[in-house]
């Protein structure tokens, strides 16, 4: 069926094809290019036998305007150059072309399809043809090789990387391989042509890897093309052993320098590239040489032992141990070229090294006995002495700190041979005319020191090296600029060659170079480029840089204002000062103190600014160091302390006067008040400078932050022991005040700190808080008992209830600290209970108000008296009773106590006109023992003299009167009792003649007459002496009671009728005749004689 | 047509975080493939000690159809039905990455152990054409939350890269900045088919 329909199906699709062709030369852009797909698809497939003639009409389109149509040419030539290579002479040419493509993009594709024309290329060479044609495409490769070449210093990432694989192409391609299964090598290209220089390509060859060589180790180059030039450098040493040795160096060069430009990602991504290439290159046969080599750069990349081991062979391993005995020559030549040894001869270049490994065979048995002669320790101990003695400079140079780096593994075998090599080349070395010495330079650029005698961009470079040479050593310029200018001028040559070339070319009217010379020349000024002819700048330079900056913006400040900057640059030294190195922060620190009042504004925003990164508001900036970063936190408060300090501390005269100001400020605005910048408070009070000022902050600071009030506080309320009297009563007054403004937690902490100073006062000797630097000896005193309870009685005017804890303290307390509170809590209790409005007295004439009840504070203390605080409670009653009669609620409390806990009768006193008249009476034997003081006291009360308009009285004038007469004479001394009926007598408001009369009268009708009667009696004739007629009744009533039987009522009885004179004759008279004779001689002497006749 | 950047997403056993970002592209319209670079397909069965294997290019719906004879309930409740519903519906089978013939532009892994093994399969071939490939990690837990997460980081970067005018020149720079964007640690490196 096929036979049948393939002619008519070829002529058909020729005809569509040529129909494509016609539309494609018509239509525009992405038609264009689709239509363009199915012709080339077509054409390869299907009619492969009319690409010479259709060939051109795809070829044209390589200056076509749209890109994507010229990538498709691009693969076009690509495809053709593999599948139809007879064609190869033709569409080389265009390729050409499309390398040097105004669009990246097409140049990219043309130089990645170059790589696999010039394989193509050379393939279709070794081929017989025609030597003209050959030649033609030699000439048009070799021109495709240059450009390339050049393209490598391209400013596009991706150029270049295409670039570098162009390049290992070419290097494979132009060595030659020993074994069999290298590829297409520089053996396969036929040296038949004269054109064909075997050598001269293999020189480029080696040039190209020396270029890819450096640029794999340059210090600016992207990670990409790192990996890619990894790639390259290790797939050219997997199929061409030569370079194995230098790739390997250069991987080793490569882990410890790694370009510095690289991220922390980027790095991993290397380094894990180059472990894998390296154990990919472990697996390769072609590496057995340099196992150890490989071995020891897989452990430099931190791979353990065991996983070393598990990639490299064993036999391979094995191989490790004669390889080093041998030391063989590989081996060497990477100690040799490694920087590590080069302390003793820094000043010679790789290249020299290399000069010397070609002639290492001849100078073979030297060397070993060198070798030998270094495992001699004498010998080396004297070598080593004599250089120090004799060949050490006086000053380290310079280089010798750059390049010297301690040797790894010193003391090993391979090392030794290593250091043999190198006294034997150095002595050898001498015998010629001596090497002018390089700068290091010359060591870091391995292109240099080749024959001059070389092809193309080789005579270039050689020219270009003596110039560069020169230059060096007239005047050694900053690398970085030298390495740019040998750079540029190689470039420059290397563009007058081709130019020169190209004129050739034309001459011979072969197929006209289509190289425009302007894009060159663009490509030469491209060249500069400023990531190679920048290097990093130095840490100490580049921080050097920023605080000069920075010093500039601070500076400006006038300039700031005026232009309308300030708030920017506030926020941008904030920033500085927040973000960057403790240098920065120092300089915009001293700034700020240079002139605070006015800065002080800017230290704030910084402040915020810290506090923004201690809260994690802010993202800390890449710049902070880690050390830094960790304790940010810490930064905060530096800062914050550290302004206050100086501002405080500085004392400049200016700054005094303000310092008030600021510091107010500051505490008042800054987000946070550290606790460290409180201690600084605590510590200005204590040592007593600007204490006023500091105690003022405090409470401010209590009263302005709420939420933290509970911390500052405790900070003020210790200073309330404070020796200096001024202090103390600022702090009392500040802690009072908050105490009575403040939240829970504030007078929590309050009650806390007051409630501890109470507590000192139960101490046998006085704590060290009272005591601190003021008494050498611990003894009270009153002041410190004093200093103790002055926050409990502040806070106890707001809180009353304190008062339980008080009466607590004062139970276990000494006596005179007892004496101390009972002294000081006198005042506050006054003014407690004055308080409570319905103690007031009711006004005459309105209805009697509700009874007052106890204040609700003391009712605890009543109802439950610590033990030893009896007499504060008793002061306390007292006090409460002073001005208004107890409520009875009071009252049966008292009692209750009596009964129980206090038998001092004092206790009773002023409850007394509360108690029942019973009770009055039942304590009066006792009252009356009393001091005379308390018994006038107590009498007042009993009589309602202290409170005038108290008519409620329990017990009436004419009642205790009686009652104290009553009083049996065994409880109570009768010497009491008469002090007692003395006071009486002696309130002759109360006692008037009709209550003394009342009393007497009363008292005679004493079934028994009472001890003191007479007495009594006397005593109201002596004061009311119209009560005779009552006297005389008393008498006359005695008489019925046979008076004179009892020989103290007698005595009283005579002594009243003397006092009465004549008027007591009738009473005289009435006495029966047998008591007569008791009766005295001068009375009875007055008797009427009748009576006596009677 | 040759503008537009070709993806590959490789995770273990092109099931979850491939198959999710995958889903993800697609959507968006980018031109994306999906593989998995380990030797088998691997699920978890119902003990750790016993997953299901099954090779590569066995259907997502022969699967499907073994988990749901195997144990319904417990393989809807893990999930597993769930993911191989919706990958069934996006192509008809997990395909290895190694046996692969495209030319892709960017592979996306997704785990370090999947990019070892995609770096080493480059590595130990000879490039040919000399084209390039870059090759990108992002670490993704293979759960469905993270891969769900991981495949929104993927849709990000692809979009990113999408939008480049020169990738090879801009990769750096723009992983880097992806790195900082989506705070994990990314592997790259590039490699040529």
């Amino acid at each position: 069926m096929s036979n049948k329909y393939q002619p008519t199906s070829k002529a058909f699709a020729e005809k569509q094809l040529i129909q494509w062709i016609n539309e494609a030369g018509m239509s525009e852009g992405n038609k264009k290019a689709g239509l363009l797909r199915k012709i080339i698809e077509v054409l390869m497939h299907q009619l492969s036998s009319l690409i010479p003639l259709y060939m051109e009409n795809v070829l044209k389109f390589v200056n076509d305007k749209t890109t994507e149509v010229r990538k498709i040419v691009v693969g076009f030539i690509e495809q053709l150059s593999t599948k139809h290579p007879e064609n190869i002479p033709i569409i080389i040419s265009q390729l050409q072309l499309l390398v040097i493509d105004s669009v990246i993009a097409v140049q990219k594709k043309a130089i990645q399809a170059a790589s696999v024309v010039y394989k193509n290329a050379i393939i279709w060479i070794c081929k017989d043809n025609s030597e003209d044609a050959v030649k033609l495409v030699w000439d048009h490769i070799s021109k495709l090789k240059l450009l390339v070449l050049n393209l490598i210093d391209s400013e596009n990432e991706g150029i270049r990387t295409h670039a570098i694989k162009f390049l290992e192409e070419v290097v494979l391609v132009q060595t030659p391989c020993a074994e069999g299964n290298g590829g297409l090598n520089l053996d396969d290209i036929p040296s038949s042509y004269s054109f064909v220089d075997r050598q001269a390509l293999e020189e480029e060859a080696e040039h190209i890897f020396k270029l890819l060589q450096k640029f794999h180790n340059s210090q600016h180059i992207s990670s990409v093309n790192l990996m890619t030039c990894m790639t390259s450098l290790i797939s050219i040493s997997k199929l061409r052993p030569k370079y194995l040795v230098r790739v390997v160096q250069a991987l080793g060069d490569l882990h410890t320098t790694l370009p510095p430009t690289l991220s922390q990602s980027q790095v991993n991504s290397v380094r894990k590239h180059l472990k894998m290439q390296l154990i990919n290159l472990v697996r390769q046969t072609t590496s057995n040489e340099i196992i150890p080599q490989l071995m020891q750069l897989l452990s430099d990349i931190g791979m353990t032992q065991q996983e070393i081991n598990k990639v490299v062979p064993k036999e391979k391993r094995n191989k490790r141990f004669f390889e080093v005995i041998s030391g063989e020559i590989p081996a060497k030549r990477l100690r040799m070229d490694s920087p590590q040894n080069s302390q003793s001869s820094d000043s010679n270049s790789r290249t020299e090294f290399d000069d010397d490994s070609q002639s290492s065979k001849s100078s073979q048995p030297t060397e070993d006995s060198f070798f030998e002669g270094l495992n001699n320790i004498e010998n080396v101990l004297n070598l080593v002495m004599h250089t120090l003695t004799n060949h050490l400079p006086n000053e380290m140079p310079s280089s010798f700190l750059t390049l010297y780096k301690p040797i790894p593994n010193s003391g090993s075998i391979l090392q030794k041979r290593n250091l043999a090599k190198m006294i034997n080349s150095l002595i050898k070395g001498e015998q010629e005319p001596s090497p002018t010495p390089l700068t290091d330079l010359a060591a870091k650029i391995p292109l240099l020191s080749e024959d001059d005698e070389k092809l193309t961009l080789k005579n270039a470079v050689a020219k270009l090296q003596e110039s560069t040479k020169a230059d060096r050593q007239a005047e050694p310029l900053e690398s970085a600029v030298s390495k740019l200018m040998e750079e540029t001028r190689q470039d420059f040559l290397k563009e007058e060659e081709r130019k020169a070339k190209e004129k050739e070319k034309e001459q011979e009217k072969l197929i006209p170079p289509q190289t425009p010379t302007v894009p060159r020349l663009k490509q030469k000024v491209k060249l500069l480029k400023l990531q190679e002819i920048t290097r990093p700048i130095p840490k100490e330079i580049k921080e050097r840089l920023m605080i000069q900056a920075v010093a500039r913006i601070l500076h400006a400040e006038k300039d700031a204002a005026i232009g309308g900057a300030a708030q920017i640059r506030a926020k941008l030294i904030a920033i500085f000062a927040s973000g960057f190195t403790a240098d920065i922060r120092e300089l915009v620190l001293n700034y700020i103190l240079e002139d605070p009042v006015s800065r002080i504004d800017l230290g704030l925003q910084w402040l915020y600014e810290e506090y923004a990164f201690m809260q994690g508001f802010n993202r800390h900036p890449i710049t902070l160091q880690p050390k830094v970063h960790e304790k940010y936190d810490m930064n905060y408060s530096q800062l914050l302390c550290s302004l206050i300090v100086q501002i405080c501390e500085r004392g400049e005269p200016l700054l005094e006067n303000s310092k008030d100001i600021l510091l107010r400020r500051i505490y008042a605005e800054a987000p946070l008040v550290s606790e460290e910048a409180v201690d600084y408070l605590k510590h200005l009070i204590s040592e007593d400078k600007s204490a006023v000022l500091a105690l003022d902050i405090i409470e401010e600071l209590c009263t302005l932050r709420p939420p933290r009030a509970h911390k500052y506080v405790a900070a003020l309320v210790c200073h309330v022991l404070h020796p200096n009297v001024e202090i103390r009563e600022i702090a009392l007054n500040s802690s009072l005040k908050l105490y009575k403004n403040g939240s829970e937690a504030v007078k929590k902490v309050i009650e806390k700190h007051a409630l501890l100073y109470l507590g000192f006062i139960t101490l046998l000797t006085p704590p060290a808080e009272l005591v601190e630097g003021r008494h050498t000896v611990r003894v009270w005193t009153d002041d410190m008992y004093k200093l103790c309870l002055n926050l409990v009685m502040a806070i106890f005017t707001e809180n009353e209830e304190v008062l339980i804890d008080v009466a607590r303290v004062y139970g276990c307390a000494g006596a005179d600290a007892k004496r101390c509170v009972l002294r000081v809590v006198e005042a506050p209790l006054r003014a407690a209970v004055a308080d409570v409005p319905a103690f007031s007295p009711p006004p005459p004439g309105s209805n009697p108000p509700p009874l007052p009840s106890i204040p609700r504070a003391f009712a605890p203390l009543l109802q439950d008296c610590p033990r030893g605080a009896e007499t504060l409670l008793t002061r306390l009653v007292h006090i409460l009773t002073e001005k208004s009669p107890p409520t009875p609620e009071l009252v049966s409390r008292v009692r209750e106590l009596y009964a129980t806990r206090v038998s001092d009768v004092r206790f009773l006193i002023p409850v007394l006109n509360g108690l029942t008249k019973r009770e009055i009476l039942a304590a009066l034997p006792k009252l009356i023992k009393l001091n005379p003081v308390v018994v006038k006291e107590v009498f007042n009360k009993l009589l309602g003299l202290t409170n005038p308009n108290n008519e409620n009285l329990p017990v009436s004038p004419e009642d205790l009167l009686v009652a104290l007469h009553l009083i049996d004479p065994n409880k109570a001394d009768l010497k009491f009792i008469i002090k007692a009926t003395a006071i009486c007598f002696a309130e002759k408001q109360t006692y008037t003649q009709d209550v003394v009369s009342e009393v007497l009268q009363r008292l005679a009708e004493e079934p028994e007459t009472p001890v003191l009667m007479m007495r009594s009696v006397l005593q109201a004739l002596t004061l009311y002496p119209a009560l005779g007629s009552l006297a005389l009744n008393i008498l006359q009533l005695l008489i019925n009671r046979e008076v004179w039987t009892n020989k103290v009522a007698w005595e009283g009885w005579v002594k009243c009728c003397e006092r009465l004179g004549p008027r007591a004759a009738p009473v005289l008279a009435a006495l029966p005749p047998h008591a007569l004779p008791s009766l005295p001689p001068h009375l009875a002497c007055t008797l009427p004689p009748q009576v006596g006749t009677r | 047509m040759d503008d537009i950047l070709y993806f590959a997403i490789a995770c273990s056993s092109n099931m979850n975080r491939s198959m999710e970002a995958h889903a993800f592209l697609v959507k968006k319209g980018f031109k994306v493939k999906s593989f998995g670079t380990g030797e088998k397909v691997k699920l978890p069965g119902t003990s750790a000690d016993k997953p299901n294997c099954y090779e590569f290019g066995v259907p997502y719906d022969d699967i499907y159809k073994d988990l749901l004879e195997k144990d319904k309930a417990y393989y809807t409740q893990n999930g597993l039905l769930h993911m191989l519903d919706r990958n069934r519906r996006i192509k008809p089978c997990p395909e290895r990455f190694q046996a692969s013939t495209e030319r892709f532009d960017v592979i996306i892994t997704c785990e370090e152990r999947v990019y070892d093994q995609v770096t080493e399969w480059f590595v130990s071939r000879r490039s040919t054409s000399n084209q390039p490939v870059h090759i990108v990690n992002i670490d993704i837990q293979d759960n469905h939350e993270e891969a769900t997460l991981g495949a929104f980081l993927i849709t990000d970067l692809v979009t990113k890269m999408s939008q480049s005018e020169d990738l090879d020149n801009d990769i750096d720079e723009l992983l880097h900045d992806f790195e900082a964007e989506c705070r994990r640690p990314i592997l790259n490196s590039i490699m040529f088919y």
